[in-house]
């Protein structure tokens, strides 16, 4: 989950640990008014990037979820004995 | 009298009948040691049986050495059950063995002691050579005897614990002198013959029985064809104490029959409450996971919100209107310093002003210059002086100068 650069699994780590970088720098740099809104801006994207990717993989993660769900290994055995 | 002359097959005949009708003979029971074996292709058996001064021929059928549980070794102290007969053909006599019993068991257990020793030390039991079992194999391949306690035993625990296994008998012979050669039979078809569906793993054994009853399993070449098997072999040869080469070889010794069956049909319904539970500490995991990124995410986002444009602006603002407020008091507080400065000087301006005496009763007194005089040091007799009083002047004349005395 680190640093795969695949299409589907890029950075939500990335993205966060940028966030959290840019965060800082508001929280202890003395910035002034232009400097902190820029700063504010990359962070707001930063943040909406990584709320949309962690949808995406939550939904993801439920779709599997749901799949195992339906496999019951109860059934599974019934059709063995079924052969 | 003359004897009538006889051929030679006659005399052999007649010999034949005698000791076919001898009741001793007909059915005897001889004991001595085993030697010179030979197998011939046909299935008979033939060897010698010997003590310590005397030799006697003998030999069993096909038939009868099927039956037999016992290995026929060189040297082995035997006791034959059989007849004594006439082998036509060659005019000699010969022992017909039905069955044979070993006599002492001390040269088989030397004999196994041999074999293990030096297949220890050619490596055929390390642990290199172990195959992995399989887990929860599908095509179950068993080597035993098709009548067996072991193979109903492995067939009903197999079918209860992993229904879906699939079991294939190779029925062998398990114990007698054919013994062996069926078990290696069965290894090699199932290695080589049977390939239309892959067998994952073979069961190689038999039930409990005597240290005779279970050599084919000590014998060299099947510990040759169970080391030489690429598929994985389990062992299950007697009970718990029984141990055999085929054990020490193959990949797995299971202790019994049941047990190998057990090994490889790992309960299918407690694998199955097993995953459950990693399902669902797997389902756990997600959602803990999740709900964890979620908290991150909303922390960073309430301290990013602290310096939206907004909140910075507004915090400018008050700033800003914190320094009006300020300057605003420094200003008051500036005017109000100077108006008591102010007052403190006007105070001062009124209690300085001369005039005010005058009020009071004291005069000024200034000469024709109009210099304020103060002493009498320089003033003249007819000098004239101005004084003034709280409401106007008056000229006049010195007349007289009093010293003040000391």
């Amino acid at each position: 989950m680190n640093s795969n650069n695949d299409n589907n699994t890029v950075g939500y780590e990335e993205i966060v640990k940028k966030l959290e970088k840019v965060i800082a720098a508001l929280e202890n740099e003395g910035l002034d008014l232009d400097e902190s809104i820029k700063l504010y801006e990359e962070g707001a994207n930063l943040y909406q990037e990584a709320q949309k990717l962690l949808s995406e993989r939550e939904e993801k993660a439920l779709e599997i979820i749901e799949l195992l769900e339906k496999t019951n290994p109860q059934m599974t055995i019934e059709d063995m004995k079924e052969e | 009298m003359e004897i009538r002359s006889l051929s030679v097959s006659e005399v052999n005949r007649y010999i034949a009948r005698l000791l076919y009708s001898d009741p001793i003979l007909y059915n005897i029971k001889v004991q001595g040691e085993l030697s010179n074996i030979r197998y011939h292709q046909n299935g008979h058996v033939f060897f010698t049986l010997k003590d310590d001064t005397s030799n006697l021929k003998g030999m069993m059928f096909y038939d009868d050495a099927l039956m037999l549980s016992t290995p026929l070794k060189e040297g082995l102290q035997v006791v034959i059950k059989g007849s004594i007969a006439l082998y036509e053909k060659n005019g000699t006599y010969q022992l017909r063995a039905t069955s044979i019993q070993v006599d002492g068991l001390g040269i088989l257990y030397e004999e196994f002691i041999k074999l293990k020793n030096t297949l220890e030390k050619k490596g055929y039991f390390n642990d290199e050579h172990k195959k992995e079992l399989p887990f929860l194999p599908k095509n179950i391949g068993v080597i035993t005897s098709k009548t067996g306690a072991a193979i109903h035993d492995i067939v009903s625990i197999i079918r209860r614990r992993n229904p879906g296994a699939k079991i294939i008998l190779y029925p062998a012979l398990v114990q007698g002198i054919h013994g062996s050669r069926s078990i290696i039979e069965g290894i090699q078809y199932f290695n080589t013959a049977y390939d239309n569906e892959k067998i994952d793993v073979l069961i190689v054994g038999r039930g409990g029985g005597a240290l005779e009853e279970l050599w084919a399993f000590n014998e060299m070449e099947v510990v040759e064809a169970i080391h030489k098997s690429t598929i994985p072999i389990v062992s299950a040869v007697g009970h718990e104490s029984d141990y055999t080469l085929s054990d020490y070889v193959a990949d797995y010794r299971a202790a019994t029959p049941s047990m190998a069956a057990e090994i490889l049909a790992p309960d299918v319904n407690e694998l199955a409450e097993k995953l459950m539970l990693k399902k669902q500490s797997l389902d756990y995991f997600l959602k803990n996971k999740f709900h964890e990124e979620k908290n991150r995410l909303d922390f960073l986002k309430n301290r990013l919100i602290f310096f939206s444009p907004e909140k910075v602006i507004n915090r400018e603002r008050d700033k800003l209107s914190y320094t009006k407020k300020k300057f605003i008091k420094t200003i008051k507080e500036d005017l109000k310093q100077r108006k008591l400065l102010q007052n403190y000087y006007r105070l001062k301006i009124i209690t300085l002003n001369p005039y005010s005496i005058l009020s009071r009763g004291y005069a000024l007194i200034e000469n024709e210059h109009g210099e304020v005089q103060t002493k009498i040091d320089t003033l003249q007799i007819e000098e004239e002086l101005f004084i003034t009083l709280r409401n106007g002047r008056v000229r006049v004349k010195i007349t007289e100068i009093i010293r003040k005395e000391r």
